[in-house]
């Protein structure tokens, strides 16, 4: 199984992302991120299905609501993905 | 008990604010902190609360509603945000120590734009002569603590956008029975309690950020925790240290009664109680009374003064009668010295949305037995 994941500069930029993507029925789940994902500290991630990756992408950014990063993760391992 | 000393805290509060503050002592620990549920469960509250005031005062980002302890605690972050030290700064004539003390502390050039009690156009006529001199900011009340006296800010809010001035916004007396729109009024920051018109419990309050704040304390944030330096993105900026999960849970709550009433009915509630204890009190002898003619000019606030007695020893005698007013200045001097009452200050009454005729018509009969 794989997934993607965004990375939030904190918890309330996280809720900002899911609020965009829920209210246009995508579903996501916030997780808590060390600095192996933010680089800097105590973060915060979306996990986003595969499926729904390009469009929430999409979603956030025309709403202004950038991720910091996206990685794409299979397997559990972590490969960084253009947004 | 009595109670008509709104302005200072509201006492009775709905029963579901009750709730959500027991509720958040069973169920939640700090947002921000972990992925565990009760983390989570203060995340999911905290946001809801920062989301509700973002609509209900027309803020575009949830982020830039910042949870303060108090409206004193946001003045402080706003003044220290625009006002250098020995900075120029323009003051309506009825602010707060919450406001003055901060512009002492930081040896402002303070100019007030002096107008007579409930005289709208001379307010605006003031701020208009003082903005023409420039100043690194102007601060207005919408509301003054003593009088209720409801000043003109939206017109001084054009003024200043006119001048390219920014314009801190004391919501602490209207919060909750005004309306007030941040993007509408183009404010730079609007700061108001939670434990007042908010309904929420004391210890909480909001700060409206419209331009960048400077930070007031810096500490852990739960994000970006490898730098030393606080975040530059809202609200983490303004937020360090634990929130006061009850105390946010309970002013959600307070919110969500506030849209279910509506301030418009909470307003014309309190106006009506403060007519009716002006029109009471009118009638004894040696009482004066600062009604405004203008129903909307007045919101649920009512100052009065006895002829030849201490103001303090009419608040203690109703105190015996467990009737609570408060008297003296009200930690305003500025606005005892516009409407003219600095020389002993006033006994205050104010009401909110919980109390009710009969609580008025108690407070006169109490006042004519102690005249």
């Amino acid at each position: 199984m794989d997934h993607f994941i965004f990375t939030a500069r904190s918890v309330t930029h996280a809720q900002r992302m899911a609020q965009v993507l829920e209210r246009s029925g995508i579903y996501v789940s916030i997780h808590r991120a060390g600095a192996a994902i933010t680089g800097n500290g105590c973060g915060y991630t979306l996990q986003v299905p595969s499926r729904q990756f390009k469009r929430a992408s999409e979603l956030l950014r025309s709403s202004g609501q950038h991720p910091v990063k996206a990685f794409h993760v299979i397997n559990g391992q972590r490969q960084e993905v253009a947004l | 008990m009595i109670y008509l000393d709104s302005a200072a805290t509201t006492f009775r509060k709905p029963s579901s604010v009750r709730e959500a503050v027991m509720n958040a002592m069973r169920t939640m620990s700090s947002p921000g902190r972990g992925g565990y549920r009760s983390a989570r469960a203060a995340e999911e509250t905290l946001y809801s609360c920062r989301s509700l005031a973002a609509e209900m005062f027309g803020v575009g980002e949830p982020e830039r509603v910042i949870l303060t302890m108090n409206a004193t605690h946001g003045l402080n972050i706003a003044i220290k945000s625009l006002v250098p030290r020995g900075g120029k700064v323009i003051i309506s004539g009825y602010e707060h120590n919450a406001v003055t003390r901060p512009l002492y502390a930081l040896g402002a050039d303070v100019s007030v734009a002096v107008s007579p009690l409930f005289d709208k156009q001379a307010c605006i006529d003031a701020f208009a002569a003082s903005l023409r001199k420039g100043a690194d900011a102007a601060i207005c009340t919408v509301c003054s603590n003593v009088y209720g006296y409801v000043l003109p800010v939206g017109e001084i809010a054009s003024l200043c956008a006119e001048a390219g001035i920014p314009l801190i916004v004391d919501a602490s007396q209207s919060a909750g029975a005004l309306r007030l729109n941040m993007s509408e009024l183009g404010a730079a920051f609007v700061a108001m309690p939670g434990h007042k018109g908010l309904y929420g419990p004391q210890g909480t309050g909001l700060l409206l950020c419209g331009a960048d704040p400077l930070t007031l304390i810096e500490g852990g944030t739960g994000s970006e925790s490898l730098r030393q330096e606080m975040p530059m993105f809202l609200p983490d900026r303004l937020e360090a240290g634990t929130h006061n999960m009850p105390g946010i849970a309970g002013l959600e709550a307070g919110l969500r009664y506030i849209s279910s009433v509506t301030p418009e009915r909470i307003a014309n509630h309190a106006r009506s109680l403060v007519r009716r204890a002006a029109e009471g009190l009118s009638g004894m002898k040696g009482v004066k009374v600062y009604l405004s003619e203008d129903y909307a000019a007045q919101l649920g606030v009512l100052s009065f003064t006895v002829s030849g007695r201490e103001c303090e020893d009419i608040s203690e005698a109703l105190a015996r009668l467990n009737i609570a007013v408060r008297a003296g200045y009200h930690c305003a001097p500025l606005a005892h010295r516009s409407g003219g009452t600095l020389d002993g200050g006033t006994v205050r009454l104010s009401v909110s949305a919980f109390e009710q005729n009969a609580d008025i018509d108690v407070f006169l009969k109490a006042m004519r037995g102690i005249l």
